[in-house]
């Protein structure tokens, strides 16, 4: 696998981003063995805690030295944009699936699964990102590499050229209009 | 919102947040003097500060993670009480099954209550679920009185889900811990099955996990549940795909799911199951409902498929029913499947029978029996070589079902009042029908265009329909075809032997085929010249194909109607005798010949054992309408006058439109007012006699004068009719003279004859009335009732030959009685 993940990661330089949707599969490998973690009680485990799967597996699989810097920002914007579409197209068809309420949506924060009146779902979210998107297309940008991409401040702010500042205050006031469309949506 | 509002808001936002909380209102207020609405934005963003402190700190992966987590944990083990599926809320769990859960719900379209049956997904779930929707759709064609009925199927997430009737009862599982069942329940639990099963297999669609707690019994009867669903697997086998059965089971094949007390051997082999697996399981299930054991078990799994595949259960003893049964399991529980029944249809009539050999008729359930009718087919463009099979083909079709048991196809003569566009509600109501077989016809070129049409009524709805284009050469094979599609639709559980009768009623080649076709459209015609004609056509189509049975049968039926016409009376009853015999030679079962031949074997003398011989049949076809109305005049001719109106009654009840003789049975009781309601519209003599009896001597006066003008009546018939005019004027010697003109045409109907024997009487030949009445008994009509009852013979009863004649009579009814008791009559007609 590590080697069809470089193969992967080596055509994708040469131009080719298609090749990066081969790695859905991995998504999904991943969300089963998290899931099994959580069934069996525990966290789904250390490694994954704060980084993005697919953030992980660039580390892990590449070689660093053969990737040139913007290389990698590049990769990781990429990377964060796979996941949010994977993880949407998810959620979008469990939700059409379950259309009735037979499940619960997919809510954003433990805190919100108390008050489902207010918890929104990812495909809500994803809606609520474009809107973000035509007005302030960078915050969120930076929502998408954060929450789906699991970047940090710092190669978001490598990403986008921009300061770890300014990442914090897009990132915080980007979450209050996205708790306040979500809010009117629901 | 705009961007440049966003630019606005954004900055003071941002702004706001470096502020000290407490600051915060008075420096928007300044900000934003002059514009309360970009006020309300701002502070309706900062106003979620704190609650968005969690929000989005989790990454997509894991909130995803744990929704996918929180979908395993619902459909492993989590009810779904209360929440929705599709429409349906989940009102409880009913049970759980190897492959899912139960539940009951409420459909919120509908407003009635639901079982759902859930179908937990599997990794290899594609193929699985493509094979259960095929299932789903193949039990979605299923409609059947004990099949559980499925209303509906979707997929939620990973699990399919089926919606199903909602059962009220326990299984057969349950009724049977409690131990043996009753004889009658067991065979009605069996016939029910059975008769699904027929269908099923009919559908091609094998049940494959046949067991009693797939066996479910409701207030309403027996319903058949979890059909393929309870376990998986094999693909139909390459290059069948046709005849393929329908793939009902799941697991990879070799694999050994579940219960295997009723697993046929060939499926402990890794074979295929096919039909004769069900049949074993029913035979297992017979068996257990009898004995009250299992007639496979054993302490492990192997145990049990060794005793599967080697052992034969010890044999039952009890009631004469109880060991007939127990024979019926042996056939069926065969280890090698070509030594069960051929079919469920087949084993149905096995156990059918135990119950009707027993004299058990009386606990014998109902049967939901389907009224065919096949309207003349509509011709869109007139043409004279080929208008008569408007007429003649659906004629053919009907009558070739007719010879299947499970359905009652109402007569061509009914059938013809109905012209134009079929109205199902009508037709419903009018011809007592549950389905309508319409067509159109039309001629292009050498070729004809046919559509068919099977319309439930009264509901309308279009159980199939289907165009042909074919040549005049291929026109009987489309019959045949016609009449198993039409037999496979209504779900008609045909047994081996009634395959085989549909399969003899087509003849071999298509210049017989047509011939028969013209003389059957001619036939309908009760005039000499027609009858010559459909003669002559019938003798052109069995020097086609002489093998050809329904057409003998047909050809019996016009011989004798010459025959009754008085045209060379004695060599065409012969030649009638001599058709009939050739069409049972061929077919012993054909329907039309057994109903047709009776009226001709009555007037040979042979009353009694038509009567035997229609009883029999009767035993196997509750359902055909005209045998019961044979078995009326049969009866008649051997005095057994009750079990004569009570087949008019079955008859009836059956098709009320099938013409009977009932009205010559009342005559014969006396009650000359239901004689004149029975007598048909086609009326010559026997109502005017009943008027007589009942005074009416006028009335019955000026008929006959109407009749004889209008020249309606021929023969021995016309001869009857002047005889009676004659004496009612007061002429004997005109009436003696109609007598002895009569008497070479009506030598042969006995029952003619008795009317005659009647008049004679009356105008005091009474030595002459004696010995008629002789005659009348010797030639098989045994009269034996009217001898005593008949106000008109009543003179004759001080005679010393009378009294002999009388003896003569009662002692042989008494031996035919004996006969009728012994064939199971009472049973057989349902007389309490």
């Amino acid at each position: 696998m590590a080697a069809d993940v470089t193969t992967l990661l080596l055509a994708w330089r040469q131009g080719d981003e298609a090749a990066l949707d081969e790695l859905i599969p991995l998504v999904y490998q991943e969300l089963r063995r998290m899931a099994h973690c959580y069934l069996a009680g525990q966290r789904p485990g250390h490694t994954l805690q704060t980084t993005a799967l697919v953030h992980e597996t660039y580390l892990h699989l590449v070689d660093c030295r053969q990737v040139r810097w913007q290389d990698r920002s590049h990769f990781l914007a990429i990377s964060a944009k796979l996941m949010r579409r994977t993880l949407v197209d998810y959620a979008r068809s469990r939700n059409a699936n379950k259309r009735g309420g037979a499940a619960r949506p997919v809510t954003l924060d433990e805190s919100l699964d108390f008050a489902p009146q207010r918890s929104a779902d990812l495909v809500a979210l994803d809606d609520s990102l474009e809107a973000l998107a035509t007005i302030d297309p960078r915050k969120s940008k930076v929502v998408e590499l954060k929450f789906f991409g699991g970047l940090e401040t710092s190669e978001m702010a490598e990403v986008l050229g921009v300061s770890q500042q300014t990442i914090l205050r897009d990132w915080k006031l980007a979450k209050l209009w996205l708790l306040r469309e979500l809010s009117r949506s629901l | 919102m705009t961007p440049e509002r966003w630019q606005q808001i954004e900055p003071l936002c941002q702004a706001a947040l470096e502020q000290e909380k407490s600051l915060r209102p008075v420096f928007l207020a300044n900000a934003c003097a002059g514009d309360p609405e970009l006020l309300r934005e701002v502070e309706s963003l900062l106003a979620l500060e704190t609650r968005a402190d969690g929000f989005l700190e989790e990454r997509a992966l894991e909130v995803a993670a744990r929704a996918f987590a929180h979908d395993q944990a619902h459909s492993a083990k989590e009810p779904l009480t209360g929440q929705m599926v599709s429409h349906y809320r989940i009102v409880g769990k009913i049970g759980e099954g190897g492959m899912g859960v139960v539940y009951e719900a409420w459909d919120e379209r509908l407003g009635r209550a639901v079982a759902i049956k859930t179908i937990r997904g599997t990794e290899e779930s594609e193929q699985a679920r493509k094979q259960l929707w095929r299932e789903a759709r193949s039990l979605a064609r299923v409609s059947h009185p004990h099949v559980c009925q499925l209303f509906d199927a979707g997929e939620d997430g990973e699990t399919l889900f089926l919606v199903l009737e909602l059962l009220e009862g326990q299984s057969l599982a349950g009724r049977l811990s409690g131990g043996t069942l009753p004889v009658p329940e067991t065979v009605q639990i069996a016939r029910e099955i059975l008769e699904a099963l027929a269908a099923l297999h009919g559908l091609q669609i094998v049940h494959r996990d046949l067991k009693p707690s797939n066996v479910f019994l409701t207030p309403h009867g027996v319903k058949l549940l979890d059909f393929g669903l309870a376990r998986s697997a094999a693909a139909v086998p390459a290059g069948d795909a046709q005849g393929a059965w329908t793939s009902a089971t799941f697991t990879a094949p070799g694999r050994i799911v579940g219960t295997p007390q009723y697993m046929a051997p060939e499926q402990v082999g890794g074979q295929e199951a096919g039909p004769a697996s069900d049949i074993f399981a029913v035979g297992c299930i017979l068996y257990e409902m009898l004995a009250g054991r299992r007639a496979f078990d054993g302490a492990s799994m192997v145990d049990v498929l060794y005793a599967v595949l080697h052992y034969t259960p010890p044999p039952l003893a009890g009631s004469r029913e109880t060991e007939a049964l127990d024979q019926v399991t042996r056939r069926a529980m065969a280890k090698r499947p070509q030594d069960r029944y051929g079919s469920a249809g087949e084993m149905l009539a096995a156990v059918s029978a135990v119950l009707l050999s027993s004299g058990g008729l009386a606990v014998a359930p109902n049967r939901t029996v389907t009224r065919l009718i096949a309207l003349p087919f509509r011709v869109l463009r007139k043409d004279e070589e080929t208008d008569f099979l408007a007429y003649s083909l659906p004629d053919a079709i009907g009558s070739s079902l007719s010879s299947a048991d499970g359905i009652v196809v109402r007569s061509t003569l009914v059938a013809a009042r109905f012209e134009g566009p079929p109205d199902p509600r009508r037709i419903a109501v009018e011809a007592d029908v549950d389905a309508i077989l319409a067509g159109s016809l039309m001629r292009a070129g050498d070729m004809l265009r046919l559509t068919f049409q099977l319309v439930e009524a009264p509901g309308g709805a279009i159980i199939w329909s289907d165009t042909a284009v074919v040549s005049m050469e291929d026109l009987f094979q489309l019959q045949d075809e016609l009449s198993k599609r039409i037999a496979q639709s209504l779900m008609l559980p045909l047994s081996e032997r009634e395959h085989r009768i549909l399969r003899h009623d087509t003849p071999a080649t298509a210049r017989a085929y047509e011939y028969y076709l013209r003389a059957n459209q001619i036939a309908v015609v009760r005039a000499l010249d027609s009858m010559r004609l459909a003669r002559d056509l019938y003798v052109q189509c069995l020097e086609e194909d002489p093998e050809y049975a329904p057409a003998w049968a047909r050809l019996g039926r016009v011989y004798r109607f010459i025959e009754k016409f008085g045209e060379d009376a004695d060599a065409n009853l012969e030649r009638a005798g001599e058709a009939f015999r050739k069409a049972f030679a061929l077919n012993p079962d054909l329907s039309i010949a057994h109903n047709l031949y009776t009226t001709i074997e009555c007037d040979q003398g042979g009353a009694p054992a038509a009567m035997l011989r229609l009883l029999e049949r009767a035993r196997f076809r509750r359902n055909d309408p005209d045998l019961f109305a044979g078995l009326v005049q049969a009866c008649r001719y051997c005095d057994e006058l009750e079990a004569s109106v009570a087949a008019h009654h079955r008859a009836r009840h059956l098709d009320p439109h099938v013409a009977t003789s009932v009205a010559h049975t009342y005559f014969q009781l006396g009650d000359y007012r239901k004689t004149i309601e029975c007598y048909g519209k086609a009326a010559f003599y026997l109502d005017c006699a009943a008027l007589v009896m009942l005074g009416q001597t006028e009335k019955a006066l000026a008929l006959l004068r109407a009749r004889e003008q209008s020249g309606g009546a021929t023969g021995g018939v016309r001869a009857s009719m002047q005889s009676l005019r004659a004496y009612l004027e007061g002429d004997f010697e005109a009436c003696l003279r109609a007598i002895e003109v009569g008497d070479s045409l009506t030598r042969r109907d006995s029952e003619a004859l008795f009317y005659t024997a009647r008049h004679l009487a009356q105008i005091q030949e009474r030595e002459r009335a004696v010995e008629t009445l002789s005659r009348v008994i010797d030639s098989g009509f045994l009269c034996a009732s009217a001898l005593s009852r008949d106000p008109w013979l009543a003179s004759l009863h001080s005679l010393p030959a009378y009294s002999r004649l009388l003896e003569t009579a009662n002692q042989r009814r008494r031996q035919v009685h004996a006969s009728f008791l012994e064939a199971g009559g009472p049973e057989i007609l349902n007389m309490t």
